[in-house]
């Protein structure tokens, strides 16, 4: 569960967030969405614990994420970048025991639960379809792999709350809808909570329980996905005049069709 | 096995050549007289001063190229050798060698300015609270470029202390005696141990900072650790030897090549080639045009530039020590 009350962060004198309050209980999907520079990204960094607030207080499962030591806090938050995995040489197993840094004292020995970390380490190779290239370095492989390797290291955090930042760019549509799918699958059956920024609307409406649209750092408009995805409002902040449509074969995800003049 | 191979060797080797077996024999305290002498009070305090150097340089090498992940990274990256050298230079030119510390002066001082230049680096680069790492390495670049001007401001005015000075900044390992190995091993298995406490962050490091740091690293503590232990490091090497360059870039790279990414391996095993290839130098480094004696640092690059173009040339694969 995560609680945000009043955050503000500034730059210099320039204010990037301003007064923002939203909770998401366990086991939602918030996405965030909104044009770029309105403060989406620094938004997760608040809440992720990545930068300070100037002012403000973020709650994760009830505790200020400031009380929090790093440690702890990565064995209950974990965040998947934008940025993908650099080429660093590791090979993917390698990369996904990444993922029990937090579990493990400084030999490397997982702390609470010794055969755990092997079997959630393969489950998360098996879920993931990685078993054919675990031994593979991640220079070797393709670009929708690495993102499945990225996630994959996410999971094995074993988190309670997740977050990701645009998990879908720069992958094809068909490896977007897999990426997401996988994250759902793994959202419903761990109960995640899950804050997730997304650029492509389409997707957000239908994999997002609320969308918090956001514009100059304030929040635009918070609710369900057909509150939110309508015409006059993503006009009024995108500055450009969609259609939306109801989804064909899906009741509660409109869908948006460009229609530039 | 390497190092206890090259130990052997480069104690039998020498103006007075040994055979190794007499080396073995003196080490178990059986030799006789003139090689016990040669062995134990001449070669033995070099070698293992070689040892160590090379040791504390490439593990710090290894410790910079972790934390800054930048190719070019070296145990000098951060001015340290130029503040040492700046305080060398400083003494030898007012002829201080013996005024303040006794024998240790030269040490003593070169260590202080080398540990307080890095203290000026961090304090330029840090902002609210952070180091980035490109500021840390260019406020490096600003502090070296600023002493160096000093350094050879002091190497047109020294007359007849010339030679000194610029033989120091090319390094040396001649005349140390016992007392230095002494001092120092201490120093350097701590740091050494404090470094490989850090091989499981530096791995996250590689993701970025950021991932590391929501992998539960924290991220300015453990940059601040490996930073200070890597220049502690650097500073006593330099303060006993001078300024031995291309170790520190060179053998943390190699190991790479040979074992990949690890730094769990890495650090371990930049400790033993730092080694090998510091001994090796030196041996050469007083061998090769005997009976003078050529500055350490200048084999060290003579050899280590070739060689390190021909494995990056022969690129990363299949190549094996």
């Amino acid at each position: 569960m995560i609680v945000a009350k009043e955050l503000c962060k500034r730059y210099g004198s320039r204010d990037i967030l301003m007064n923002i309050n939203l909770s998401v209980q366990r086991g939602e999907v918030l996405g965030v969405i909104g044009p770029n520079g309105c403060g989406k990204s620094t938004l997760m960094k608040l809440l992720s614990g990545a930068e300070k607030p100037t002012k403000g207080t973020v709650e994760i499962n009830g505790k200020f994420i400031k009380s929090y030591k790093q440690r702890e806090l990565a064995q209950t938050l974990a965040v998947l970048p934008q940025e993908a995995i650099p080429e660093i040489g590791f090979t993917v197993r390698e990369i996904i025991e990444m993922g029990r840094y937090p579990f493990q004292n400084w030999l490397g020995e997982e702390t609470k639960n010794t055969f755990q970390e092997e079997s959630i380490v393969d489950q998360t190779i098996e879920i993931l379809a990685l078993k054919h290239i675990v031994n593979q370095t991640i220079e070797n492989i393709s670009g929708g792999e690495r993102q499945r390797v990225a996630l994959g290291k996410v999971m094995a955090q074993d988190p309670t709350v997740l977050m990701l930042d645009e998990p879908t760019t720069y992958l094809d549509i068909g490896h977007q809808l897999q990426m997401m799918e996988a994250v759902k699958r793994w959202q419903q059956d761990k109960e995640l909570t899950v804050v997730v920024i997304l650029h492509d609307l389409n997707i957000a409406s239908m994999y997002c329980d609320r969308l918090v649209l956001m514009q100059d750092g304030k929040i635009q408009t918070i609710g369900e996905p057909a509150e939110v995805i309508k015409e006059e409002t993503i006009a009024s902040v995108y500055d450009t005049e969609p259609i939306v449509i109801d989804h064909p074969r899906r009741t509660v995800s409109p869908q948006i069709i460009l229609d530039p003049q | 096995m390497l190092l206890l191979f090259s130990f052997t060797l480069s104690l039998s080797i020498g103006s007075s050549m040994i055979p190794i077996t007499e080396v073995w024999s003196v080490l178990l305290g059986k030799g006789d007289e003139v090689s016990t002498a040669i062995v134990i009070n001449v070669r033995l305090p070099r070698i293992i001063l070689a040892i160590l150097v090379g040791s504390a340089l490439a593990v710090a090498g290894a410790g910079f190229q972790g934390v800054l992940r930048n190719p070019l990274a070296d145990p000098y990256i951060l001015g340290v050798s130029s503040g040492a050298s700046f305080g060398a230079a400083f003494v030898i030119l007012f002829g201080l060698q013996s005024a303040l510390f006794g024998m240790y002066s030269i040490p003593i001082v070169a260590f202080l300015t080398g540990v307080l230049t890095l203290l000026l680096v961090i304090k330029i680069a840090m902002t609210s609270g952070q180091m980035k790492k490109e500021t840390l390495i260019l406020s490096g670049v600003v502090v070296q470029a600023f002493l160096g001007s000093f350094i050879s401001l002091m190497v047109s005015m020294s007359g007849k202390a010339i030679n000194e000075i610029v033989f120091w900044m090319m390094g040396s390992l001649t005349m140390r005696g016992w007392e230095y190995p002494k001092i120092m091993a201490p120093y350097l298995f701590i740091g050494i141990v404090i470094l490989l406490s850090q091989g499981r962050a530096l791995n996250l490091f590689t993701l970025g900072e950021r991932q590391a740091l929501h992998l539960g690293v924290n991220v300015e503590r453990t940059k601040m650790v490996v930073l200070v232990t890597s220049t502690l490091l650097t500073a006593s090497a330099v303060s006993v030897s001078g300024v031995i360059g291309f170790v520190g870039l060179v053998v943390p790279h190699l190991i790479r090549m040979v074992v990949g990414p690890d730094y769990r391996l890495i650090i371990p095993l930049s400790v033993f080639g730092g080694s090998i290839y510091v001994l090796w130098a030196d041996t050469i480094a007083r061998m090769a045009l005997m009976p003078k004696e050529i500055p350490l640092g200048v084999v060290t690059s003579l050899l280590g530039a070739p060689f390190f173009a021909y494995l990056l040339k022969k690129g990363k694969k299949g190549v094996k020590l």
